[in-house]
């Protein structure tokens, strides 16, 4: 019954994953563009963005959902537990110390970057989160207070920053799906793919880890190895999500929250479900993004304010119980 | 089956010294922080001794690989607070091949929690359900009777007539030849159903063997540090703590 639920859910999200995609494609296909310059839009603004929005929503719910498991905590995700301003923190100090960066072909350096701010922010909420063992609270705030120096730092940044950096850290502190192209996507975007096949591939030993340490030793893995494994790559997907686009919130904490509600805990069926789900919300902002012919709308403030709205709801409801 | 020869575990436990037989049915009693639950992690490798050496079926413990001892053993421990609300139906399929067998199900009365989540169990319930998952795991072994249960605690938080049918459902495993060793606290439910009995004081084993040459009340007053009235009527051990008089 679940399968089948699962199945049916996956195809919906595909369905309209396509849906988002073309409504994408001809946003410039009608009226009086030119074909050649319509050709020249698809190929080098719309495909990066249908690929940015597609691999960042897909990797950072994928990896949400998978440090949820390691954290045992179903409220760890890397916006509130401030594994993205780790990493978003790193980017904009390396921007800021090395400008030119960008120009100079060194792409490799900032995923990079991002990911060793990413898996710092991560080692620092595991090594809470097993100190503080069971407290839900106590491993979130802990998170909070990364997150609120990360940000206070970058907004230290600001002080010393120019009119350009200054566009830059709002980048880095509020996402756009805007700043990619596929020199970026062409470093980040195997890095994100290896994480969704990697996650999903880990994701039957994942189940055993509900049970805690022992019982994952029990049932024939070693719980520090795989703990290990799942930081790290976690830790890759969410530094090169955020390397192609910024900081971004809630689609981490709410995609597999409600992927759960649909479809259950078996991670065999959550992961790639959420990888859908999350690559549908992204698409989705983009769509909003391209219809309303505004300037570019940071990614995090569209998925705030719905994000927020349906935290709070599923507090009210006693979804997420805090102990 | 199992063999312990001068086992330590740092501070917490040894050397210690057991030989488990297969098909054994061991009890293991102590005071609170005896090492019992050291000793069977230990017995179960999930525990790297620091010392001696633990050997399965002749080979050191950590060179069979938890994967091989996964198939063979089924461990249950004290209960680990899950963070999820995840249906018992669920978390019992994760780490089972097969559906839940009637056996088990109704031994433990499972039927009626299997929609409910895990957390908003009572801690007899979930531990109910902790067993059934131990089981579940080693279920093929299981019903070859070719399993090894090693159970810390597994009447903890279980009423009377669960704890009865528990002990009935090990009882039956135990006689299809499955080994069983489990730590408890109640003296008169092991003087019944154990086969061997080991005694712990401090992280060392002050008695081990058959439970009439375990049960003496010389080296249960040793252990515990109160008096016993042991009655061996009809081959049936009877062990009663005799309270000091106030």
């Amino acid at each position: 019954m679940k399968q089948l639920r699962a199945h049916a859910v996956c195809g919906g999200l595909v369905i309209a994953c396509v849906l988002a995609i073309l409504s994408l494609i001809l946003v410039d296909a009608g009226g009086q563009t030119p074909p050649a310059l319509f050709w020249h839009i698809l190929l080098n603004l719309q495909l990066p963005l249908i690929c940015t929005a597609l691999l960042v929503g897909a990797a950072l719910a994928v990896s949400s959902a998978s440090l949820q498991v390691v954290l045992n905590n179903p409220l760890a995700d890397p916006g509130i537990i401030g594994i993205s301003s780790g990493a978003s923190l790193v980017a904009a100090i390396m921007l800021l110390v090395v400008p030119a960066h960008y120009s100079t072909g060194s792409l490799a350096v900032l995923p990079a970057a991002c990911f060793g701010g990413a898996l710092l922010s991560t080692w620092l909420i595991y090594l809470l989160a097993r100190r503080l063992r069971g407290a839900t609270t106590a491993v979130i705030l802990a998170g909070i207070a990364i997150s609120t120096l990360s940000s206070a730092l970058m907004a230290w940044l600001f002080v010393f920053a120019d009119a350009q950096a200054m566009r830059n850290l709002t980048f880095w502190l509020m996402g756009s799906l805007y700043q990619t192209n596929w020199s970026i996507l062409a470093v980040a975007g195997p890095i994100m793919l290896f994480t969704l096949i990697a996650l999903c591939h880990l994701a039957p030993r994942l189940n055993w880890l509900y049970g805690g340490s022992r019982l994952t030793a029990a049932a024939g893995v070693s719980p520090a190895r795989l703990n290990k494994q799942v930081l790290i790559i976690s830790a890759l997907g969410v530094g090169a999500a955020v390397s192609v686009a910024g900081s971004i919130a809630f689609v981490g904490l709410l995609v597999p929250h409600f992927m759960r509600l649909l479809i259950g805990y078996d991670n065999r069926r959550l992961l790639p479900a959420c990888a859908l789900a999350g690559a549908l919300v992204l698409l989705l902002v983009a769509v909003i993004n391209e219809y309303s012919h505004q300037i570019a709308l940071p990614v995090s403030m569209i998925t705030a304010t719905v994000g927020g709205p349906l935290l709070l709801w599923a507090l009210y409801r006693g979804q997420w119980k805090l102990a | 089956m199992i063999r312990a020869d001068n086992a330590c575990l740092g501070q917490r436990l040894g050397p210690v010294s057991l030989h488990i037989r297969a098909g054994d049915c061991w009890h293991i009693l102590g005071e609170n922080g005896a090492g019992k639950s050291s000793l069977l992690q230990v017995l179960a490798g999930l525990e790297t001794v620091t010392g001696g050496v633990v050997l399965w079926q002749g080979q050191p413990v950590d060179e069979v690989g938890l994967s091989t001892l996964a198939g063979l053993r089924a461990w249950h421990d004290q209960q680990h607070v899950i963070g999820f609300e995840i249906p018992v139906h669920q978390y019992l399929s994760f780490y089972a091949i097969t559906e839940l067998p009637a056996q088990i199900s109704e031994a433990l009365e499972l039927a009626h929690l299997m929609h409910r989540p895990v957390t908003q169990l009572s801690g007899g319930e979930q531990q109910r359900v902790n067993l059934a998952r131990a089981f579940l795991q080693v279920w093929p072994a299981l019903k070859r009777g070719q399993a090894c249960l090693i159970l810390d605690e597994p009447l903890q938080s279980l009423d009377v007539r669960h704890q009865y049918s528990l002990l009935m459902l090990l009882q039956a495993f135990n006689e299809a030849g499955n080994t069983l060793i489990l730590s408890s606290h109640d003296l008169s439910l092991s003087a019944r159903f154990a086969g061997q009995a080991v005694l712990m004081s401090a992280g060392q084993i002050i008695a081990s063997g058959d439970k009439h040459t375990v049960f003496q009340a010389d080296l249960l007053a040793r252990t515990f540090g109160i008096q016993f009235a042991i009655n061996n009527n009809q081959n049936a051990l009877q062990i009663t703590p005799v309270w000091p008089t106030v």
